[in-house]
């Protein structure tokens, strides 16, 4: 009877059912914080008032700028996917199926520019290659005595480079985790066969994690389709526009006039448009077979000797990790550090003042730490009891439409954070006699819409691990339905409700695609103050407050460690 | 429990009994000449402050269907379980005992029917009506034990207590109390990751002891166990029901548990029907079909078919004749013959003759497969016996005599029902 005895719709006993509450709440919020903006988009892009007004939809998708910026938008996520898949399976082989030695060390470091936040690499990159300014570029031509600049960084393809940087890690987790529980017994049985290395790697492994590298490719191509930060600020100075940066630009040009939102509504529904043709089309070309022989469990796998290959394959490794790791940290610390920009990285030129400008004196750069960890907190803890709230009811209980609350619940995942930002404008502000623009309190709303599905998968992931029966236990020794969901549900999924909070808080506090537009005078987040002083021009108050920004979401980072290895001990 | 205290075992005022009435009275009292008899003879009687005397823990499912979705799981099923008695509910795998517990703990409403614990109305068709689980008073052991993972043995076993509000000091008493019971004194801060298999279904069945004092419902406990600690546990839970007369249902889909354990078992078939019930000695020296026959042991099933006044053996090409007298009641034209293997001996003076295919020596028994027509008859034989007679060769002829032939009729299993 597992089969039917998975969830406990129907239980007995008097007074209201603690379920459909939840399942009604968790409807509620979804519809207002997720349906209706994204309906408030569609409505205001068709409509103006009450009437139908296709035309202007057709006139902003006709207008060559933004066909211009949707096909850099599609060619760079092109490149950004295949080459940031390329690379990621090549690391994750190396590492998960080498002798390379070094292993943890490199799969530690690979992982840092997961957790940097993209935009500040785009500072990072633009400090060392901008192609007059760039400590590199100078170098170069100093070198060289020549005036060509070794890598304009202000281009399509130095907006590729940096998004590689900071998302072939998507692919390389995926496929070192799947590398990891592959059953080694079916490559041994194949090279038993009479097959050879080569063969055996093209014929057998390659397939096996085929669903890994799709899932992985299919994370970068939704990323960096709605990602804004790099291109903003590499592309910017130069006029190279993506949808998601037109988007903004329409808005800021117009001063956030109706006009002007209605045009970037518009433009968000080609956006959409076309990351729904780009997952389509994906799923069409790796149209994967899932097999099952992946197992759940750590096996020892065969490595290959890489033999003379060893040692030079160890430094291309540690020379990437080296570009792009330690090259961009450096450089933000140091020019942080750096009394003017432009200066020679010299000690003789170092000092402390820019910290303490950004820290003690800056009204906006503090303003910009305070809000953003008011925001990211709150929203953290919001999310996560929503969240958990919505995956309790889609793994537990039995009620029809859990589907559509999944799907809502999930929604904000695949939709671009600058879309969503539009939707929230055109929701709160003031078209439901609730004006909530240029108050920190749009951006909460926004980032809750945007995270919940964080928190939902994580806990919904500790939720199937908590089996019904425990809960059931505790009905039957005289608990009530709330009695037992705290003491038994809740307390087991603790760990996973406390993953998701930081899940939430690390890329909220680096939140710069939604907060861009939400922002008002006195609630600019880090990402946004970031952004703002270096298009004022101090470079270096902008590398100190990124680096401040850095340290924060490293401390987050170990403290997700910490708490995820406390999981893994008790489980 | 700890009915062992004194002569009277008070239940603080709030605590809802059975009846789901609070108690008018602050006590009330089990009597004292109870403890320590067999369950048959204890008075099925709670005595409450009023005098008013109501049957205690008896189970009746009248007429009850059950089903998911569209699904019907059970359909029209009656059973009564008597107070203080241990009841098995014997059945396939996907029979739906499960499902008939779930029912039972409140877990899953019916589509018709009723149930009652001790004579109140506890389930039935409108929801708003039926009990919800936490009232019901029944201590469930599950089949994977369901011991909490961040509770200790002792948060554990006093979770139901604390839920009673009972004051600390009794909470704390009556905790130790089962938990003692179960032998698994010393472990109280045990967390369940440190405990075997076996221990974390001590700990479920003592928090089962503790959640109700007058029935208790265990699904498949210890078929997750080894055969040693599972043979240990069947014993301490018939050994711990004896001693505090509690009405115990045990769902199983193992027979010799069922056996071993119950005062009365029913036998449920793969449909969900109940095809028999009674004392387990009663069902299997005379099960009422083949089914229950074969579902109680390892049998052989042999064809006969009628020749005049005698029969034959069907499965053999000559069509030899069946040496034994087929009682009258039924002399059908084609019946089987079905006998377990202890119940038939191999040797020379046997009348029936077969082909020794293989001899297995299992220690204490000799196993043996003898080719009788096309069929395969399995035997057992007593070792002693067996090295006393001569243990036959393989490949040989040999004689066969059977004791204990029970008769049923050429159809379908499915419809072998009464």
């Amino acid at each position: 009877m597992k089969l039917f005895s998975r969830s406990s719709p129907d239980m007995p006993g008097r007074g209201f059912d603690i379920n459909k509450l939840l399942m009604i709440a968790c409807l509620l919020i979804l519809i207002v914080t997720v349906a209706m903006p994204m309906l408030m988009i569609v409505y205001n892009t068709f409509f103006y008032g009450f009437t139908f007004d296709w035309q202007m939809f057709v006139h902003v998708i006709m207008d060559p700028s933004n066909v211009q910026a949707m096909w850099n938008t599609i060619l760079i996520a092109f490149w950004v996917t295949l080459l940031g898949t390329l690379l990621g399976v090549f690391y994750a082989w190396l590492i998960g199926r080498t002798n390379i030695p070094l292993k943890n060390l490199m799969k530690t470091l690979f992982v840092i520019p997961y957790m940097f936040p993209p935009f500040i690499g785009a500072v990072a990159w633009g400090l060392l290659l901008s192609p007059r300014a760039g400590y590199i570029n100078r170098m170069w031509m100093q070198m060289m005595g020549t005036r060509e600049a070794l890598f304009n960084i202000n281009s399509i393809a130095g907006i590729v480079f940096v998004q590689i940087c900071y998302y072939f890690p998507f692919v390389f987790l995926q496929v070192v985790s799947a590398l990891e529980r592959m059953d080694p017994t079916l490559e041994e049985s194949a090279r038993i066969s009479g097959a050879n290395q080569l063969y055996v790697i093209r014929k057998i492994t390659l397939p096996l994690v085929v669903p890994a590298i799709a899932a992985g490719a299919m994370l970068i191509l939704i990323s960096t389709l709605s990602h804004f930060g790099v291109p903003a600020m590499l592309g910017f100075s130069r006029g190279i526009f993506t949808l998601p940066t037109k988007i903004y630009e329409l808005i800021n040009r117009s001063a956030g006039s109706f006009e002007g939102i209605r045009q970037g509504a518009a433009l968000s529904i080609l956006l959409v448009l076309v990351v729904v043709i780009a997952l389509w089309l994906q799923r069409k070309i790796l149209k994967a077979g899932h097999y099952d022989i992946i197992r759940g469990k750590s096996m020892r796998p065969m490595l290959i000797n890489l033999r003379g290959a060893k040692y030079p394959l160890l430094f291309v490794c540690l020379a990437s990790l080296f570009v792009i790791v330690v090259l961009p940290l450096f450089i933000i610390f140091a020019v942080g550090s750096l009394r003017a920009y432009g200066l020679p990285l010299q000690l003789s030129n170092m000092t402390l003042a820019n910290f303490h400008h950004v820290l003690f004196s800056s009204r906006m750069a503090q303003d910009a730490i305070r809000n953003s960890f008011v925001l990211s907190i709150s929203s953290a803890i919001i999310a996560m009891f929503v969240g958990t709230m919505i995956a309790y009811v889609v793994v537990k209980v039995k009620v029809k439409g859990k589907a559509l609350l999944e799907i809502l619940a999930l929604l904000p995942y695949s939709v671009p954070g600058i879309v969503l930002a539009i939707g929230v404008i055109l929701m709160w502000s003031g078209t439901f006699y609730l004006n909530l623009y240029n108050t920190i309190w749009i951006i909460l709303v926004a980032y809750i819409a945007r995270y919940v599905a964080f928190a939902m998968k994580s806990s919904s992931a500790s939720l199937e691990q908590v089996h019904y029966s425990l809960e059931e236990a505790a009905r039957s020794c005289g608990a009530t339905h709330l009695e037992s969901l705290r003491d038994i549900t809740v307390a087991l999924i603790r760990p996973g409700m406390i993953a998701g909070f930081f899940l939430i808080f690390l890329p909220a506090m680096r939140e710069l695609t939604t907060s861009i537009l939400l922002y008002g005078p006195y609630t600019r987040t880090l990402g946004v103050a970031i952004y703002a002083i270096n298009a004022e021009g101090n470079i270096t108050q902008s590398a100190a407050l990124s680096a401040i920004a850095i340290l924060i979401i490293m401390l987050g980072n170990l403290a997700l460690r910490f708490v995820t290895r406390e999981r893994r001990r008790v489980s | 429990m700890d009915r062992g205290e004194g002569p009277f075992r008070p239940l603080p005022a709030g605590q809802d009994n059975i009846a789901g009435r609070k108690l008018s009275g602050l006590f009330c009292f089990a009597p004292e000449a109870s403890r320590g008899r067999s369950i048959r003879d204890r008075p099925n009687r709670i005595f409450y402050s009023k005098c008013e005397v109501i049957s205690m823990a008896g189970v009746t499912f009248k007429d009850i269907k059950i089903s998911y979705d569209s699904n019907v799981i059970i359909d029209n099923l009656s059973l009564e379980v008597n107070d203080g008695e241990c009841f098995a509910i014997l059945g396939p795998s996907a029979c739906g005992k499960t499902t008939l517990v779930r029912a039972l703990c409140g877990f899953k409403n019916l589509d018709s029917g009723t149930i009652h614990i001790g004579g109140k109305l506890v389930g039935t068709r409108e929801k708003w009506k039926s009990v919800a689980p936490e009232k019901r008073n029944i201590g469930v052991v599950f089949q994977d034990y369901a011991v909490w993972p961040h509770y200790s043995v002792f948060e554990n076993v006093s979770y139901p207590l604390k839920k009673q509000r009972l004051p600390k000091e009794e909470v704390k008493k009556r905790t130790l109390n089962a938990i003692e019971q179960v032998r698994m004194k010393g472990y109280e801060e045990r967390m369940p990751a440190q405990l075997s298999g076996g221990q974390q279904q001590r700990v479920a069945l003592a928090r089962a002891l503790v959640s109700s004092d007058q029935l208790m419902v265990l699904d498949e406990p210890i078929s997750n166990l080894d055969a040693n600690l599972r043979e240990e546990m069947r014993f301490e839970i018939k050994e711990l029901q004896r001693r505090t007369g509690i009405t115990v249902i045990y769902i199983t889909h193992d027979q010799e548990v069922a056996l071993a354990i119950a005062d009365r078992m029913a036998i449920l078939d793969r449909k969900g029907h109940i095809r028999q019930i009674g004392v387990p000695e009663e069902i299997y020296k005379n099960p009422n079909d083949s089914y229950i026959y074969k579902f109680l042991g390892v049998s052989n099933f042999i064809p006969i078919e009628r020749r005049g006044d005698g029969y034959v053996l069907g499965n053999t090409e000559s069509k030899d004749p069946f040496p034994y007298e087929v009682p009258s009641e039924h002399r059908a034209e084609n019946l089987f013959a079905a006998c377990r293997p202890v119940d038939i001996r191999v040797g020379a003076d046997g009348t029936v003759k077969g082909i020794m295919k293989h001899v297995v020596y299992l220690g204490n028994l000799f196993e043996y497969r003898v080719m009788l027509g096309d069929q395969e008859i399995r035997i057992q034989q007593d070792s002693h016996e067996a090295f006393r007679a001569g243990v036959p060769e393989e490949g040989r002829p040999c004689g066969l005599s059977f004791r204990n032939l029970r008769y049923y009729p050429q159809i379908e299993e499915g419809r072998a029902a009464s």
